[in-house]
Order: C-alpha cells, then sequence, then structure tokens
C-alpha cells in the first residue's frame, strides 16, 4: 500500500462509519473498522454512529470538523445517490468546502451484498475506506459555476404545439420568438376539416364560452361545427399575434443556434418578399377564410414565390435562455403505392381538403391503413391515422348517410375513451372494417380494391370510386436540418429524441432546449397542445430562475500540454468541447459539460482533468487497492 | 529516380511554393534529415541508404527469434537491393513527419515540401486528421520502398498515393516525367498486399496464452525506459506524455511497471500508429513494438473497418471511429 | 444500451472493451478476465448471475498471470545479444 501527500497542506481527514441501525453493523464489525481507520494516513478523527444521516449524526459530523480542524471528511455508510447532498450541504454548513467530503458506501456493497460471508465483509469494507480515505486525501475544493440567463424563449414551429407553447409562456411574462417557416402560422391545422377530437366532445369551438359544458354535447359533426378547426387555429394564432410579448416571424429559417442553457443566440433568415405577397393574399381572402386556403396553396406551390428566396431576405438575431424545438411532421406523400395519383386514389390529407373545398363527390369509399407505415422502413405506427380514418368516415356518413365506406386495416389504433367510443358508433353507423395482411397488402385498380381476407381465408374484391390512403406522419426535412444545426439528437425514423422517455419526456439531453408535439412523435392536437403547454412550463422552470448554478463536477483541458487532436471533442455526448485553432488546444464549456468523463479518459495525454475524478485521485484509489 | 525527386524539389523550391524540403542528406558519407531550403544544396539530396548499413529491422528480427538461418537470405537481398536500386529509395528511414511536425509548430505559416514513404504519407494522412499539420502546407513528393524493405516490414502498402516513377524516364513527356506525382497503376512490385494478420502476429498467436505472456514479459521486462519509443514516433507528438506521469507508470522503477507502460503506448497506438516500425528500431532493448502496435491495428480494422492511415480520414470520418484512450 | 445516463457513454464502454479484449489476450492474458455486460437497473438476477459466472470463470483460469511477476535476473540476456 502506498500513499502519496499533496505537499501543500496536512490533510485531516475525519471518517464517520454508519451503522444504519442493524443494516450494517449487523454484517460489518464497525467498532474495528472505526479503529481501522486510525491507523489510515491521514486520518486524524474517526468514530461510529447508530444513523449518520439523524440529525444527531449530522451535528457530530460538523461538531468534529470545527473540533478536529478536520480539513477531509469521509462517510462510510449507504449510497452517494441518495445521501451526499445532505452530508456535503452539512460540510458546507460547518465551513468546509463540500467537495472535500468523499462518501464510501459499504450498505450495499459489503453488508447486504456479502451478509453470508462476514469476513469477507469486514475485509471488503476495509478495502474500500481504505480507498475512499486514499481519494480524499487528493480532493481539491471547488466553487459551483454560475452563469447569468436571458428570460426569453425561442419557439421553433408555429404549428398547433409552437403556439400552445408560446401562448402559454407569454401568459408567464416571459418574451418568446415565434420562428415558422411558412408565411402563416398555424401548421396541419391550417389544412383539416375537422378533428377527430371534436366529435363527441365539447367543441373547441365552445371552449372558450363558459355555458359549453351545458349546452354543446353534440353526438356528431353538424355543419355548424365544420369550420370548428379554422376557428380553433385562428384563435390560437390571433392570440399569439396580438400578444405584445410574442414576436413571430414567418417565412424565417433557422440559420444558426450557438450558446448553452439560459445564454443561447439564434439567427434566423426571413424571407421578406414571400410574406409580403401571402399577407397581400390574406386581405383580399380576410372575409372569406375557407376561400383562403385555397388560394393560399395555390399561390404558394407557384414556382416564382421560391425565386424570390434568394433576393430580399432579412436577417433576424436574438438572445434567448430558452428553445422549444416545435417543428412538427408532414404526412406521408406516397409514391404510386397502392395505385396512388391523387384523384381516383388520394390521401387522408387530400380528403379534407376536398372536404374544405366542397369538391368532395364520391359514394363508395374505400380506406387503407398503414399505407408506409409499420413496413421496413418506416417501421413506427403514426397513431393518429386509424382515428383520423374513422372520423373522416363519419364525416362523409354524416354528408351523405347512404354512402358505402369500407375500411381495410391491419390494427386497429383507436386508443382512449372517445376513440373507441367512435369505433363503435362507425361500426353502427354501418361502415365496414376488414383486417388485411401486411404480406399481401390490398390491391388498386381500375377502381377495384382487391384483398385477401384472413378472418375470412378468401379473396374479396370491392368497387368504389375513391380510394383513400391512410398514411402517416414523418419528419419533415428542416426537422433534419435543424437537428444537424443545433446538434440535437434523433431516433432512428427521425423524430427529435427526448432525454428519456418516461423520466424527461420533454427535454432534450442539452440543457435548455425542450420539444413538443409531433416532432417528437406523430400526435393529436390535443396532445400537441399539451405538450406544448408541457414544454413551456419546462422552459419557464428554467427562465424565472435568477442565475443558473451548476455543480462544479465538470471537466477542465489544460491548454498547455493539449495537442488539439480533437479525441476530446469527437467522444464528448454532450458537444461541450470546441476548439480553438488560434491556441491550437481544445476546449470545454463548463455551462455544457456534464462531468462524464469521456474526454478525461480519452486524452492521451492527461490534458483532460474531469474535477473530483482527478487522474490523481482515481490512481491513489486504485493504488489504495493492494 | 533520385535525380527526379531533385529536379522535383528544386522546382517547388525554385517557384517559391515551399519555403523547404525536407528530405535525406548524405554528407561525408552519413546520412541524416535534413531541410533543403537553397537548390544549389540539392546536390546532397539521398533517398536512404541504398549501400548496405547494418539493418537494424530484421536484426530485430534476429534478436528476439534467436534464429541465424535469415542471415543469408537477408544478404542476398541486401545486395539485390544494391543493385536494383542505385538510384532508388534506400532503407535508412528517419521520422521525416515528425521532424516537419516540429518545425511546422513554429513556422506555421510557411508550406513545406517532404520525402515521402508509404508509411510517411499514412503518417502525414493521420497527422492532418489530427490538426497536426495543415494538409494546405504540406508538398509529398511520395518515394516506393524496395520489395525487401517491404517484407522486412510486413508492410500493407510500401508506396505513397503517388510517386516518382522510373518507368516515365523513357516514355512520359517531359511535363509528366518532372511531374512525378502522376499515380502509377502499376504497382512497383508484387505482392501488393501482405497477407494478414502479419507473420509476426500470426506466429505469437499459434502460441498458447501462458508462453505468449512469458515470451511477452520476457521482453518488457528488458525494457530502460528510455523512452526511445516513443521520442522516434511520429505519431507522438503530446507536449506531455502520459508514459511520464507518475499515477500511471510509477517512476523510479526500471524496467518500468510492465505490462502497463507498454500496454498504455499501445492503447495510445491504436488509432494513430501507422506501422512504420521506427520504434522497433529505435528500441535498444530490442523489444518487438511494432508487433505489439500491428496487433492493434489488427484489432481496430476489425472492429471499425479502417486502418489508421490508410484511407483518407477527414476529422468528421473518424468520429465514427471506435474511440480509444488509455486504461 | 443507449439509454446511458451519459448518451452514448456505454457504446463507448463497448468499444473500449471490445478494443482491450484482444490486446490483452495477444499479451498473454486470457481475454476472459475481462468482462463487461450491460445491465437495466430491472434485470438484478441477471446482474448476480452473470457475477457469480464470471466468478466461477475466474476461480477456474486460477490466479492471473500478473501476479507472478518475472524476476528480471532470470530472464536470459544473451540470447538477445545482437
Ligand atoms: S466530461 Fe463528458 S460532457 Fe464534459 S467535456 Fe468531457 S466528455 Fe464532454
Ligand atoms: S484529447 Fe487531449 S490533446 Fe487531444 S484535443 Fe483533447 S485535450 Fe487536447
Ligand atoms: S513500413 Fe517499411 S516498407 Fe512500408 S513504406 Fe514504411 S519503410 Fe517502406
Ligand atoms: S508506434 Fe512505432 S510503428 Fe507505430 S507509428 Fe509509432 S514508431 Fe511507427
Ligand atoms: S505515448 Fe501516448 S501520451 Fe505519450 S506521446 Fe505517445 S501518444 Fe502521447
Ligand atoms: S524504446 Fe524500448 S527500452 Fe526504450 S522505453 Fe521504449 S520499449 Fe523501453
Amino acid at each position: 500500500m502506498q500513499f502519496i501527500h499533496p505537499i501543500q497542506e496536512i490533510v485531516r481527514t475525519g471518517v464517520f462509519i454508519c451503522h444504519c441501525g442493524s443494516n450494517i453493523a449487523g454484517i460489518v464489525d464497525c467498532r474495528s473498522l472505526t479503529k481501522y481507520c486510525l491507523t489510515l494516513p491521514g486520518v486524524v478523527h474517526a468514530t461510529d454512529n447508530l444513523y449518520t444521516c439523524s440529525e444527531a449524526g449530522i451535528r457530530q459530523i460538523m461538531e468534529a470538523i470545527k473540533n478536529n480542524d478536520l480539513n477531509r471528511v469521509v462517510v462510510a455508510s449507504c449510497s452517494p445517490r441518495t445521501h451526499q447532498p445532505l452530508f456535503q450541504s452539512a460540510c458546507k454548513e460547518a465551513g468546509l468546502n463540500p467537495y472535500l467530503f468523499e462518501m464510501v458506501n459499504i450498505r450495499e456493497q459489503c453488508s447486504w451484498v456479502h451478509a453470508k460471508d462476514l469476513e469477507g465483509a469486514n475485509k471488503k469494507s476495509r478495502d474500500l475506506v481504505r480507498m475512499g480515505v486514499a481519494k480524499a486525501s487528493f480532493l481539491k475544493p471547488m466553487i459551483e459555476i454560475e452563469s447569468s440567463l436571458v428570460p426569453a424563449a425561442l419557439v421553433i414551429g408555429g404549428g398547433v404545439a409552437g403556439l400552445s407553447a408560446a401562448t402559454a409562456m407569454a401568459g408567464m411574462g416571459l418574451r418568446v420568438f415565434l420562428v415558422e417557416k411558412e408565411p402563416q402560422p398555424g401548421g396541419l391545422l391550417n389544412n383539416l376539416y375537422s378533428l377527430a377530437s371534436e366529435y363527441q366532445q365539447p367543441c373547441v369551438h365552445h371552449l372558450s364560452e363558459p355555458e359549453y359544458q351545458s349546452s354543446c354535447t353534440l353526438q356528431h359533426f353538424s355543419s355548424e361545427h365544420q369550420s370548428s378547426v379554422r376557428h380553433y387555429i385562428d384563435d390560437l394564432i390571433k392570440q399569439t399575434e396580438t400578444n405584445p410579448d410574442i414576436t413571430v416571424y414567418t417565412s424565417s429559417q433557422i440559420l444558426s443556434v450557438t450558446g448553452y442553457i439560459g445564454n443561447f443566440e439564434f439567427i434566423a433568415k426571413r424571407d421578406i418578399k414571400r410574406d409580403a405577397v401571402q399577407n397581400n393574399i390574406e386581405h383580399v381572402a380576410v372575409q372569406n377564410r375557407s376561400q383562403d386556403i385555397v388560394a393560399r396553396n395555390n399561390v404558394i406551390a407557384k414556382a416564382d414565390i421560391e425565386s424570390y428566396l434568394k433576393e430580399n431576405t432579412e436577417r433576424i438575431r436574438q438572445k434567448v435562455g430558452c428553445i422549444i424545438v416545435a417543428t412538427g411532421a408532414v404526412p406521408y406523400q406516397p409514391d404510386k403505392e397502392f395505385g396512388y395519383n391523387g384523384s381516383t386514389v388520394i390521401t387522408q390529407m387530400e380528403l379534407e381538403r376536398s372536404f374544405l373545398d366542397n369538391t368532395f363527390k364520391s359514394d363508395r369509399v374505400v380506406m387503407i391503413q398503414c399505407v408506409g407505415s409499420r413496413t421496413s422502413g418506416r417501421e413506427y405506427c403514426s397513431k393518429i391515422c386509424c382515428m383520423t380514418a374513422v372520423k373522416n368516415a363519419m364525416v362523409i356518413k354524416q354528408k351523405k348517410p347512404d354512402s358505402e365506406i369500407h375500411i381495410l386495416y391491419r390494427d386497429m389504433q383507436m386508443y382512449g375513451v372517445e376513440n373507441e367510443k367512435m369505433l363503435w358508433d362507425a361500426r353502427g353507423a354501418g361502415i365496414r372494417f376488414y383486417v388485411y395482411n401486411e404480406k399481401e397488402p390490398p390491391v388498386v385498380e381500375n377502381g377495384v380494391v382487391g384483398f385477401y381476407d384472413p378472418l375470412m381465408g378468401e379473396f374479396k374484391q370491392i368497387s368504389c370510386d375513391l380510394t383513400v390512403l391512410s398514411t402517416p406522419l414523418t419528419p419533415s426535412k428542416e426537422s433534419g436540418c435543424l437537428a444537424k444545426i443545433m446538434k440535437l439528437p434523433v431516433d432512428h425514423d427521425g423524430f427529435f429524441l427526448e432525454a428519456h422517455a418516461k423520466l424527461r419526456p420533454l427535454d432534450f439531453s442539452a440543457d435548455g432546449i425542450f420539444v413538443c408535439g409531433s416532432a417528437r412523435y406523430p400526435a393529436t392536437s390535443m396532445e400537441a397542445r399539451a405538450e406544448g403547454l408541457g414544454a413551456a412550463s419546462r422552459a419557464a422552470s428554467v427562465l424565472f430562475r435568477e442565475r443558473l448554478v451548476k455543480s462544479a463536477i465538470v471537466a477542465k483541458i489544460d491548454s498547455e500540454t493539449c495537442v488539439m487532436c480533437e479525441d476530446c471533442l469527437k467522444i464528448c455526448p454532450f458537444e461541450a468541447i470546441t476548439r480553438n485553432p488560434e491556441k491550437m488546444v481544445c476546449q470545454i464549456n463548463p455551462i455544457l459539460c456534464k462531468g462524464c468523463g469521456c474526454c478525461a479518459a480519452a486524452c492521451p495525454s492527461q490534458s483532460v482533468t474531469l474535477a473530483g475524478f482527478e487522474h490523481q485521485q482515481l490512481f491513489a484509489q486504485i493504488r489504495a487497492i493492494n | 529516380m533520385i535525380e527526379h525527386v531533385k529536379t522535383i524539389a528544386k522546382q517547388l523550391l525554385e517557384s517559391g511554393q515551399i519555403t523547404g524540403f525536407l528530405s535525406l542528406k548524405k554528407e561525408h558519407g552519413q546520412i541524416g534529415p535534413h531541410l533543403f531550403q537553397s537548390v544549389d544544396q540539392l546536390d546532397y539530396l539521398c533517398l536512404g541508404d541504398t549501400t548496405g548499413t547494418e539493418n537494424r529491422e530484421s536484426s530485430t528480427e534476429e534478436r528476439y527469434s534467436g534464429t541465424v538461418e535469415s542471415k543469408p537470405e537477408i544478404e542476398t537481398n541486401r545486395a539485390s537491393g544494391k543493385q536494383e536500386n542505385q538510384s532508388g529509395a534506400g532503407k535508412s528511414r528517419y521520422p521525416l513527419n515528425k521532424i516537419l511536425v516540429r518545425i511546422s509548430r513554429n513556422y506555421p505559416s510557411d508550406c513545406f515540401g517532404i520525402l515521402v514513404r508509404g508509411c510517411d504519407e499514412r503518417g502525414l494522412k493521420r497527422l492532418f486528421a489530427l490538426n497536426q499539420l495543415d494538409p494546405d502546407k504540406v508538398v509529398r513528393v511520395g518515394i516506393a520502398c524496395p520489395q525487401d524493405l517491404a517484407d522486412e516490414c510486413e508492410c500493407l502498402e510500401p508506396w505513397p498515393d503517388k510517386w516518382v516513377n522510373d518507368t516515365e524516364k523513357t516514355d512520359g513527356s517531359e511535363k509528366e516525367k518532372i511531374d512525378g506525382t502522376e499515380k502509377s497503376d502499376k504497382a512497383p512490385h508484387e505482392p501488393v498486399r501482405q497477407k494478414l494478420p502479419c507473420e509476426s502476429v500470426a506466429r505469437l498467436e499459434s502460441l498458447e496464452a501462458r508462453d505468449r505472456f512469458d515470451w511477452w514479459m520476457e521482453h518488457f521486462a528488458r525494457c530502460i525506459k528510455c523512452y526511445g519509443c516513443r521520442d522516434i514516433c511520429p505519431m507522438c507528438f503530446c507536449k506531455e506524455c502520459s508514459l511520464q506521469d507518475d499515477n500511471l507508470v510509477r517512476t523510479g522503477e526500471i524496467p518500468p511497471e510492465y505490462p502497463v507502460f507498454h500496454l498504455a503506448r499501445a492503447v495510445h497506438m491504436a488509432e494513430r500508429c501507422i506501422d512504420c516500425g521506427l520504434c522497433s528500431e529505435a528500441c535498444p532493448a530490442a523489444i518487438p513494438l511494432r508487433t505489439l502496435y500491428k496487433k492493434a491495428g489488427d484489432i481496430m480494422s476489425n472492429e471499425s473497418g479502417v486502418r489508421p492511415g490508410y484511407s483518407d480520414l477527414t476529422p468528421s470520418d473518424i468520429g465514427n471511429l471506435p474511440q480509444t484512450g488509455e486504461y | 444500451m443507449g439509454e446511458c445516463h451519459y448518451l452514448e457513454g456505454n457504446y463507448t464502454a463497448q468499444k473500449r472493451i471490445n478494443f482491450l479484449k484482444p490486446l490483452i489476450n495477444f499479451v498473454g492474458i486470457e481475454k476472459e478476465r475481462l468482462h463487461a455486460k450491460w445491465v437495466s437497473s430491472a434485470q438484478a438476477s441477471e446482474l448476480v448471475n452473470d457475477i457469480t459466472n464470471f466468478i466461477d470463470d475466474l476461480r477456474e483460469m486460477g490466479p492471473s498471470p500478473l501476479k507472478s511477476k518475472i524476476n528480471p535476473d532470470s530472464i536470459k540476456t544473451d540470447r538477445y545479444k545482437p
């Protein structure tokens, strides 16, 4: 056993052994362990107590620090996960830097797992404490990192999710910048005729009116409610546009995002001409909303609009503290699959359009589910297409009660009470459902849909005058670009990947950036709204702080010895490392660094040090093993 | 061939494209690296020793294999090499890259020419990728190695991407001749690639684990910790070396804590070693370090499909390489 | 895998293990002496099993060759003279 003492100061370590009732003391002989500790180099005080984490135990630590002039504290007890902060704060209160504390786990690692091996448990606890003491002698005092923050947020994407997030944050008094790539906010909802969630629920039209609870319990979509989606989204847009705290940049695209939580800076490009053209049309069409949609789509489709893109752009540069990504998704556009042709074989999105335009004429309709989803290449379930199909089928039934509607599905994804009810009502209304096999997909030919029905074990043919394909929502190209610009993780389907699906569903692993809506995974408008509000509250929980404080356990690069080989830069999972070509070194941004230590392990010349886990400390610990 | 190199170097120097041409110089019968900065010095330019100094690589082989049978064969090789390559590339090799890194650290804005063999070029590619040299500031003039040297090196590619070609002397146009950077379709000699794993690696792998352990430990135990292997290695460009860290390898012990010392270096070399063999040549204790690093390279290419230096890696590409480091 | 608190941290660890195993094997330390397994917090029994098996394997292999350090004096230096 070999210890090297730091030269600058005399280490005075105090060791506290916890009995944890009988949890530890029942197996490990805490008394003799305490005695053993006193023989270790640097230890001037060692004691054992029943519960170190109790008030009495904490007081004991604080008194011992003062009476014995301790400058290192080692507690041998349970898991640092749960108790380290408590002991650290005790040190702090007693005037000792909390980073001069080291914890050893002799409960889980000794008394619990080696309950049947008394001798082994005792030996191991001595080993572990010895290692802890060895590391403690090399600990250095550290201070937490503080940084200021800008109380403003950037919302990327002006769909339901983005609009909801923006209005919610503005409602809390935060400054919000909303960047939307289209000339008009609203997202996909701009193209929809009705929402599945309207079915059998107090319709959104009446949400803001107090009497909706009693009056509006419509069982189906009445003609009065046809424009309710429009109404809903217009309402949201109006709230956004009239709020003085929200600045909306339409026809704009994010070019770059730099910085870190609390201090992001983004640059966006705005296409003024395209915006102006659009707004003119807005003025003309303001009296007639439904025409407006048609006009808008026509105008945007015009190629000459694209030519404006080159000139007449404006650069926007703003500082924000948090970023919410709500870039949404786009419906998958089939390429001749199932005979897609845009006229007699169309997508659900195009069906909604024809409702809006009043051009829908068909009597016999077949809908095919899972077109382009749950197959190789796109394996996920888009989750919203089944309810969309059933909802649209109901809309048709209501428009034309005599029409024949067949839905070919693989599985029906109708989650939730309301959707389940809608499915049963659809069956009641005479809409026919057939299951089909992925291996033998339906064939659409000259107005006849042929498929194999595995339940009946026979081939069926249905003739129709319209086939509607239910295509999934897919990540947009812009999302992909944005992921690259902002270095955000995406899953293998291209949707943004949150830090943890269950524990941190709206956070990115990079601090201060949040995700909501269909950018994360296909979502209904209600889910998108809920997620938008959720993301807003996550962002607000950051932005209402005075200063950001973060643990001092971060890595640092010694600029004297670094040669900018970028080994560390490539390995850092949090993109915390940047190069400084002028000095020919790499640098770590302490705000971005999460202290994982990958870089410290990767650097050949040991130029990286992870505070609290320095090479010297770790090697001291390792060398103390034997 | 040497005349071609001289012509190219002259051109480069005269045109002012490069500040200096780093190559070998022969003076008073001694060969050493030299940075040629004026045209008149070029007379002394040399491509390595062709007249048969002691071949240290082969003697390393002999020293550890303990056999003498291979000696006559090497003699003949050497003799034939002498005849064939009167003006060709010789065997004495120097870490020109390492010198170039040092020079360009001090003169970052100057552009230099450098004489490269296959391994030198592999080294350059890695050094570019690791930001140690700027590709725009280096002009390569390639030469291919003689067959016997390639065999001794167990070299996978004893020639750079482009090399000065002998054959062009007769049929190439004047311009092509002095250009000399045309990629020749013909490999200068067969076989193009050695089979993998190399013989030295394969031989060790055929041993029982315990024997292999003893074999290596005997070698490692001879180490006198002179750092010669690191100092000569063109890829060891760190300003401060982990091997000198008291925590990793305890100071004041000879032989150094083995195998930690040698394995730590092998791990560092995994992503870097371009298999030039200078370390083995330099090691006064004749430790077959190159064999160890060859194996590290084999593992890397198995894991990632890339062997350091063998393909043009840009910094963004190498993000996909398995990351390695010490421990 | 992939659910690391430090994002790709466990992939990085895997790469390193994949590299180290053949390397230590090459210097004669049995590669079975290095063992890595990824278990989630919900797979307690798997972890226990794995460790028990690993310990059994180690017992079977006997002490590490590194424990029996070679005495430098015993090395026949003459064999390596040029
Ligand atoms: S410790 Fe981890 S997060 Fe911090 S810089 Fe190093 S690799 Fe990146
Ligand atoms: S790995 Fe080390 S030497 Fe390389 S850039 Fe990072 S800190 Fe510098
Ligand atoms: S390794 Fe040997 S044969 Fe290969 S290029 Fe280098 S010197 Fe020539
Ligand atoms: S480790 Fe040896 S063979 Fe590899 S690059 Fe360095 S000197 Fe050459
Ligand atoms: S042995 Fe490793 S640390 Fe030392 S100079 Fe070479 S690469 Fe750098
Ligand atoms: S050159 Fe040989 S003796 Fe010198 S440190 Fe390297 S391995 Fe040891």
